[in-house]
């Protein structure tokens, strides 16, 4: 399409979930949006971004996902419809703000939260069901399973929002945030609004004047009066509907993509004409009658969701209270062991439970293509998740390892979120042992580092990367100069937040605009705190191992920082275009298999830009994936792997 | 467990507390180093047949097959090992002799050797600080790595680069090292200089030689120095620790040396006490004496006493210390000869 922006309703157009997102809060007429980058949704605001300076909109990435739900909350507050992405981990970081932002309200604006959850966490390091958070915070919770849905939904959202004075979540997952989709584009509303924040009291309506948390009595009972305002606009919601004949024999409640799923199995089993499917894409609060329309056209019910079963049990939490007379219903699902409890589902899944409930025979997958499946799969050779070739953690962790078993005393890393998270497998051999979510590593150390009474001297480094540094550690290392905890926080700077696509942050000098923006400096910050700071480069092996062992072996207790910077690979890659390095190896030089090697580079340190010739028994540079970074050339125990400038 | 070599070095020598220190596993190999006192395993190595274990001075050694490898003869019952000749004697040289605290043979005789070309290079110890250390390296980050007080070994093949490692203190130093830097299609002609230990992990090179390093034929003179126990700088202290692992050694002047090169004592301070083992040994003796670069005399009936009386209870102690260990009179540990002839000679 010609952008994001385009100005053409009715128009078709083919866009990914994340973009159908964004396109359903312009349509909405947002004037902020602020988020923290986080896959699956990190696209999101990178395509506001793109628009904003020509839209005149507010768009920032956020330091973490509560200051920017909190700064989209001010912006509502003062009237300006506002809005906030995160990935499923997000919404546990705003949580405290968001449980007492529902009993302030947010104004006159809107505000609208798209939370995208990761199913089978295929880029996250839990699986989190983050639909549990309205229930407990009295939020409506709007399910999408379209792109198409996505963006109308959104927009629609923010209507819900102003209703219930509230914020409003629309719900995704990985799925749909990254398939494309085709959506029927909106209007673009014209105008600008004036931002003001009132500053009349209002006694009528208190919460649109007065954004204070408190007296939480009379509050908490308002949320819960305001959230009911909800209901009849889902209970009339075109988001909601059935599809099916009037009686089914089964009757399907879900939503979301899984939704897709059902039809897909309806289809492929051809019972069509013996089971409805009814999408209840307003998740939260019930739209009872509906429900209760829904449940009276069968005696099956089989609920198809992903992960915990949230639907199911508010649904049969609401049968449970259903007048004495009622037909009894069969239900199935999580409960029931129909529907798997964790992992994203399928169409497959779908039809085993149907299999199961219906005593159809239909035979999920062909024999003969999983046959040929297993074949093709032996002859992939096995590889495990590697950094990329290139990657300066590499050379930090390649440090870290030699550091720790030089020092000898069963030194650990704590680990963090990041691509350096792939520091528990043979990635970052093996070195990290502990790994949570943001902020956890130097809050781990924190706990390490003060254990001396109880006869603990192994060296703990914790290791965060630039951008979770800002977005989550920074009190970490308050506490732990304070507290003297006794610890080495090695920052890995690679100046961009690069697991999910290289966005900046507050340390590389650019705005989500592009524009340029103000460097907080990293290094003068933890000074500021009292932390001693070195900075190396890890692709300086000897100089970044030496500085490691020579803190380990200092007497000196409290955090100390160790900055190794060297910018992203895939960063640097984009911008330079060229190699530093042209890589060779020599094969009479190369020691192979043999004692004084036994394949160092390839078994050992694994950069994917080195191969093995099984005919020679040597090495070799893979020149398709060699990026030229010259460090194995460090670690090559015969010196027969070279590099000239390119 | 792993049948790795270096996890059985790890259980055999390392952990039990019998590693010397000599850097004869780590020298070249990428996986261990030689680290403040202690042989470090970076990263885990795969090999079954590693020279790590086949070189170490303190796993099995057959000592009669070495005896017979090197000097043609069986193991020998003799005090101080095989002896052609033994002197005293000290360099004419007046740059080395000032810079060292005894005769200077040890420079003299590498000096000697460089200028005659009957070696292309020595490989001697100096201290950090006195020159670069040892070359490409395997692991040259860490083997390398300043700092940890001790000292590293050099190569030297001007008469210059020499007298800049003279007088340096006989701690353990990383001469294996450099004799595993030097490219393996190296012609040179090397003589090296080490401890017992040291020397011993030479030689065993001769035993199961090396594949991608340096052929072990190059090295044309071997020179041991005299060793009471091995000492090493600990971390962050300026003091010499005993390393208690030299209790378990059997070797006080190098018998498995061309030469052997001790202190003249307190009666001859100013001189060396030399022991001249083989043939190539012999004959660099007489050329430096021909040349007049080396000054000698005999080594009197009762210095020569004192020598081996160092040496025969040097040998008793380790198989005392030894058989503490074991308790058992057939496990010598590393220390391959029979019984019959450890309990006849030694207790």
């Amino acid at each position: 399409m010609a952008g994001i922006d385009m100005d053409a309703p009715g128009s078709v157009e083919l866009l990914m979930g994340n973009e159908a997102v964004a396109r359903g809060a312009l349509e909405a007429g947002i004037g902020f949006a602020a988020q923290y980058p986080g896959t699956p949704a990190s696209e999101v605001l990178s395509v506001l971004a793109s628009v904003s300076r020509k839209m005149n909109f507010h768009t920032e990435w956020s330091a973490n996902e509560i200051v920017a739900a909190e700064a989209a909350a001010g912006a509502s507050f003062a009237g300006i419809p506002a809005f906030s992405a995160m990935k499923q981990n997000g919404i546990n970081v705003i949580s405290d703000f968001l449980v007492n932002l529902g009993m302030t309200g947010i104004g006159t604006g809107g505000l609208v939260l798209v939370v995208g959850d990761d199913p089978s966490a295929i880029s996250s390091s839990n699986e989190e069901d983050s639909r549990w958070i309205c229930k407990w915070m009295d939020i409506p919770l709007l399910d999408a399973s379209t792109a198409q849905e996505a963006k109308d939904m959104v927009k629609w959202a923010f209507d819900v929002s102003r209703e219930v004075d509230n914020a409003c979540i629309v719900r995704e997952t990985t799925r749909l945030a990254h398939t494309r989709g085709r959506v029927v584009l909106g209007e673009l509303p014209k105008g600008q609004k004036k931002a003001f924040f009132p500053d009349v009291w209002n006694m009528f309506n208190p919460t649109k004047s007065k954004f204070t948390a408190g007296p939480f009595g009379i509050l908490h009972h308002n949320l819960q009066q305001r959230l009911k305002k909800a209901v009849p606009l889902f209970e009339a919601s075109p988001f909601n509907s059935y599809v099916g004949p009037e009686k089914p024999e089964l009757l399907i409640i879900s939503s979301g993509v899984c939704y897709l799923y059902c039809t897909e199995a309806l289809e492929l089993l051809k019972v069509e004409d013996r089971v409805g499917v009814f999408k209840l894409a307003t998740s939260w609060p019930l739209p009872e009658r509906l429900i209760q329309r829904n449940l009276s056209r069968s005696k099956k019910v089989l609920f198809v969701e992903e992960i915990n079963p949230f639907t199911e049990g508010n649904v049969m939490e609401f049968a449970a209270s259903l007048p004495a007379g009622t037909p009894h219903v069969d239900f199935y699902g999580k409960r029931t062991g129909h529907i798997r409890t964790w992992g994203d589902l399928n169409t497959d899944m779908v039809i085993d439970a149907m299999n199961q409930i219906l005593g159809t025979t239909y035979q999920v997958g062909d024999a003969e293509y999983a046959k040929g499946l297993a074949e093709a799969a032996k002859m992939v050779p096995p590889r495990s998740i590697n950094l990329c070739p290139g990657c300066p953690h590499r050379g930090s962790y390649w440090a870290i390892k030699d550091a720790l078993t030089l020092d000898g005393r069963h030194g650990l890393v704590t680990g963090d979120i990041g691509c350096y998270s792939l520091g528990f497998i043979g990635a970052g051999f093996f070195q990290e042992r502990s790994m949570h979510c943001m902020g956890a590593g130097i809050g781990v150390a924190n706990g390490l580092g003060n254990l001396k009474e109880f006869g603990f001297d192994q060296p703990v480094i914790a290791m965060a990367g630039d951008s979770t540094f800002y977005h989550a550690c920074i009190p970490a290392l308050i506490n732990g100069v304070y507290n003297r905890a006794n610890f080495i926080f090695v920052i890995v700077d690679n100046s961009a937040t690069a697991m999910t696509g290289f966005q900046p942050h507050p340390g590389v000098g650019v705005a989500a605009t592009g524009e340029e923006a103000p460097i907080v400096d990293m290094e003068a910050l933890c000074r500021s705190m009292g932390a001693r700071v070195e900075v190396c480069d890890p692709f300086d092996l000897k100089n970044t191992t030496e500085t490691l062992v020579r803190l380990m072996a200092e007497e000196q207790e409290g955090a100390r920082v160790v900055i190794m910077r060297r910018v992203c690979e895939l960063v640097r890659g984009r911008k330079e275009k060229r190699a530093p390095y042209k890589m060779h190896i020599d094969p009479d030089i190369c020691a192979g298999d043999g004692c004084g090697c036994n394949r160092l580079c390839i078994r050992v340190f694994g950069c994917p830009g080195l191969m093995w010739d099984k005919e020679s028994g040597k090495a070799e540079i893979d020149e398709a994936i060699c990026t030229g970074c010259g460090l194995c050339a460090d670690i090559c125990p015969q010196g027969a792997i070279t590099k000239e400038a390119a | 467990m792993e049948d790795y070599a270096s996890v059985k070095l790890r259980g055999e020598v390392i952990d039990e507390g019998l590693c010397p220190f000599c850097g004869g596993c780590a020298a070249g190999c990428p996986y261990l180093a030689q680290y403040r006192g202690r042989i470090v395993q970076l990263d885990r190595c795969t090999l079954s047949e590693g020279n790590c274990y086949q070189y170490c001075p303190r796993t099995y050694t057959d000592m009669d097959a070495l005896s017979r490898k090197i000097f043609g003869v069986p193991f020998s019952e003799e005090d101080m090992g095989v002896v052609k000749d033994t002197l005293l004697a000290r360099s004419t040289d007046t740059a080395i002799t000032q810079k060292v605290p005894d005769g200077g043979v040890v420079t003299g005789l590498l000096s000697f050797a460089l200028t005659e070309g009957l070696i292309d290079a020595g490989i001697t110890t100096g201290m950090p600080g006195d020159k670069g250390g040892g070359g490409p390296l395997a692991r040259n980050v860490v083997t390398t790595m300043s700092g940890d007080g001790s000292p590293i070994g050099l190569l030297a093949r001007s008469n210059e680069e020499l007298l800049q490692c003279a007088g340096a203190d006989y701690l353990t130093a990383r001469v294996l090292s450099v004799l595993n830097s030097i490219p393996k299609e190296s012609n040179e002609k090397l003589g090296i200089v080490g401890l017992p230990c040291q020397v011993a992990s030479v030689r065993k090179r001769k035993l199961s030689p090396p594949q991608n390093r340096v052929g072990i034929d190059n090295v044309k003179l071997v020179i041991s120095l005299f060793c009471a126990n091995k000492r090493w700088l600990e971390p962050g202290e300026s003091r010499e620790v005993a390393n208690k692992a030299c209790s378990y050694c059997w070797d006080w002047t190098g018998e498995l040396a061309d030469i052997s090169v001790g202190s003249g004592r307190a009666r001859f301070k100013d001189w060396n006490t030399v022991i001249v083992r083989t043939e190539a040994g012999a004959d660099i003796i007489s050329r430096a004496r021909e040349k007049g670069a080396l000054e000698v005399q005999p080594l009197p009936e009762e210095s020569l006493a004192l020598e081996k009386k160092a040496s025969l209870d040097k040998k008793k102690r380790a198989i005392k210390n030894i058989l503490a260990r074991t308790g058992d009179k057939k496990n010598l540990l590393y220390f391959g000869i029979p019984e019959t002839l450890a309990t006849r000679l030694y207790s």
